[in-house]
C-alpha cells in the first residue's frame, strides 16, 4: 500500500516537474528539469 | 602523479568552468563534469552509470519537494506570521528568550527541508522587518538570518549533507537526532545572541509587531497550528514507539500535513502554491541528481578511491586543518557537493571515532559553504531579505561566527567518542 502511495507521490512530482519544464524559458534550466525527471520517470514506471 | 589525479582535476575544472563561465545550473554542471571524466578515462558516455547515479538521492529529493510544498502552504495560511507574532508579543520583555525562540523559528524551515535558503526566504523574510524594527541594524539582521538558516540546515530531522555522507559510506541516516541537535541549537542561539542581543530594545520590540502581516481576528489558532503539530506528532510517533506504527516516511508525513493545512488559515490556490514550491525545489533536486552522477563516475574511474587514499595519508594535524578550510571553501560551489567529495573521505580518514558524531561535525562545517562567495546562497538571499545591496558586508559580520562554528565542528570531531556516550542512543 505504502509503495503504491509513494509511486503516486513520485508521479505527482513528475507531473509538476513537466509542467515547470514547459513554463521555463531558459534552456539551461530546462536541462535541470530533464535530469530530475530521469529517476522520477524510471521509479514511476517501476523500471528501477 | 596518478592518472586519477588528472581525471579529478579535469572533472573539477569542467565543473567550475560550466558553473562560472557557462552559467549552467550546478546540477547540470556536475553531470557535464561527470561526462568529461568518463570521456577522458575512456568509458565514452556510460548512460547506465549516469542513470544509476541519478537514483542515489531519490529519497532526499522527494523529501525536499514535499517539504518545500509544506513550507509554502503554511506560509500562505499565515501560520508562520502568527507564530512570529506570538513569540514577540509574549517575550518582548525577555530579549534573551525572545531572540532564542526567534532563532529556532527561523531555523524551522531549514530543519524540515534541509535547505538554508528555505529558512531565509520563509521565516527569515517574515521576521526580518520585525528584527530591524527592534533596533538590530540591517546588516546584523541579515547576518543573524543567514547564520541561523545555516544552523537550521544542520539541525534535525532533515540534514541532507549527513544523508549524503552516510550514503557514501553505507551508513543509514539513523541516530543523528541528538548529535545534530547538539551541533546546531546551542551555537545557533549563541550566535544570534552575540549578534543581536545588545541591540534589542523591549519597547521597540513590542512595536515591531506592526511589521508582521496580521492574519485577522476570529481565526481558530489551534486549527492554524494543527499542521505543524501534526508534523511533530507523526515524526515522533514512529521513533518513540518503534514497531508499533508503520513509518510513513517524511514525504508522506509532509503531504498529510499539507492536506491538514487546507482551510486552516488564509485561503490559497493549491495548484499555484505547489507549482511555486516545486519551482524552488527543482534546482536543489537537480544538484542531488548531479551529485549522484558525479559520485558514480568518481567510483567508476577510480577517482573516489584515489581521493580517499590521499586523505587517509594526511597527517592528523593537516587533516583537521583540511576539514576546517576545504569543506567550507568547496561549499562555495555546493555544500552538498563538498559533503560528498570531501566529507566522505574525511569520515573514512577518521574511522575509529564515532561515525555519527563525526559526520554531524563534518556537516556543520560543510554547511558553512552556503556563506561562501560566489554562490553564498544563504548570505546573498539574506542580504536581499534585508535590502542590503552589498552581500560582503554581511559576510564580514559573519566571519568570526563562521570561524567559531568551524572550531565547534572540529571540537565535535576531536571528542566524538566522548560525546557519543551522551548523544548516540
Amino acid at each position: 500500500m505504502l509503495e503504491i502511495i509513494y509511486i503516486l507521490i513520485t508521479g505527482a512530482f513528475l507531473a509538476l516537474t513537466v509542467a515547470d519544464l514547459f513554463a521555463e524559458r531558459n534552456w539551461k534550466r530546462q536541462i535541470t528539469h530533464l535530469i530530475v525527471m530521469i529517476p522520477l520517470i524510471l521509479r514511476v514506471l517501476q523500471i528501477k | 602523479m596518478a592518472p586519477e589525479f588528472y581525471l579529478l582535476i579535469v572533472m573539477v575544472g569542467v565543473f567550475a568552468l560550466t558553473v562560472f563561465l557557462g552559467q549552467f545550473p550546478i546540477g547540470v554542471s556536475l553531470m557535464l563534469a561527470s561526462i568529461a571524466g568518463t570521456l577522458l578515462a575512456g568509458y565514452g558516455i556510460p548512460l547506465r552509470h549516469l542513470v544509476e547515479g541519478s537514483f542515489a538521492y531519490l529519497d532526499p529529493m522527494l523529501i525536499i519537494a514535499s517539504a518545500m510544498i509544506f513550507m509554502e502552504i503554511i506560509r500562505e495560511t499565515g501560520a508562520l506570521g502568527e507564530i512570529s507574532r506570538l513569540i514577540i508579543s509574549s517575550l518582548h520583555r525577555r530579549p534573551f528568550w525572545m531572540l532564542a525562540l526567534i532563532t529556532i523559528f527561523i531555523m524551522f524551515p531549514g530543519m524540515i527541508t534541509g535547505l538554508s535558503t528555505a529558512a531565509v526566504l520563509t521565516t527569515g523574510a517574515i521576521v526580518a522587518p520585525a528584527l530591524m524594527a527592534m533596533g538590530i541594524p540591517r546588516v546584523k539582521t541579515g547576518s543573524i538570518i543567514a547564520m541561523t538558516a545555516i544552523f537550521g540546515m544542520v539541525a534535525p530531522p532533515i540534514n541532507v549533507p549527513a544523508m549524503i555522507i552516510g550514503g557514501g559510506v553505507d551508513m543509514p541516516y539513523i541516530g543523528f537526532g541528538l548529535p545534530l541537535t547538539f551541533a546546531s541549537f546551542p551555537i545557533a542561539i549563541a550566535v544570534a545572541q552575540l549578534l543581536g542581543r545588545r541591540h534589542v530594545d523591549p519597547d521597540l520590540a513590542r512595536k515591531s509587531l506592526d511589521h508582521i502581516p496580521r492574519l485577522g481576528e476570529g481565526r481558530n489558532r489551534f486549527r492554524l497550528y494543527l499542521p505543524i503539530l501534526l508534523l511533530v506528532i507523526l515524526m515522533l510517533a514512529a521513533r518513540v514507539t518503534p514497531g508499533k506504527y508503520t513509518n510513513l516516511g517524511m514525504p508522506l508525513i509532509l503531504l498529510i500535513c499539507c492536506a491538514a493545512a487546507i482551510g486552516s488559515g488564509r485561503g490559497f490556490n493549491l495548484l499555484t502554491v505547489t507549482r511555486k514550491a516545486m519551482r524552488n525545489a527543482l534546482p536543489v533536486m537537480g544538484i542531488l541528481v548531479g551529485i549522484g552522477m558525479f559520485i558514480q563516475i568518481m567510483s567508476l574511474t577510480g577517482v573516489r578511491g584515489y581521493l580517499i587514499v590521499k586523505t587517509l595519508q594526511l597527517p592528523s594535524f593537516w587533516l583537521y586543518i583540511g576539514i576546517m578550510v576545504s569543506l567550507p571553501l568547496f561549499g562555495a560551489i555546493s555544500a552538498y557537493g563538498a559533503s560528498y567529495v570531501l566529507g566522505v573521505p574525511f569520515l573514512l580518514a577518521l574511522l575509529g571515532s564515532n561515525e555519527i558524531v563525526v559526520a554531524s561535525g563534518l556537516t556543520l562545517i560543510a554547511s558553512l559553504g552556503d556563506m561562501m562567495p560566489p554562490t553564498a546562497l544563504a548570505g546573498i538571499f539574506a542580504a536581499q531579505v534585508v535590502d542590503e545591496s552589498n552581500y560582503f558586508r554581511i559576510l564580514k559580520h559573519c566571519l568570526p561566527y563562521i570561524f567559531m562554528t568551524a572550531v565547534f565542528g572540529i571540537i565535535m570531531i576531536l571528542f566524538a567518542n566522548q560525546l557519543a556516550k551522551f548523544l548516540v542512543i
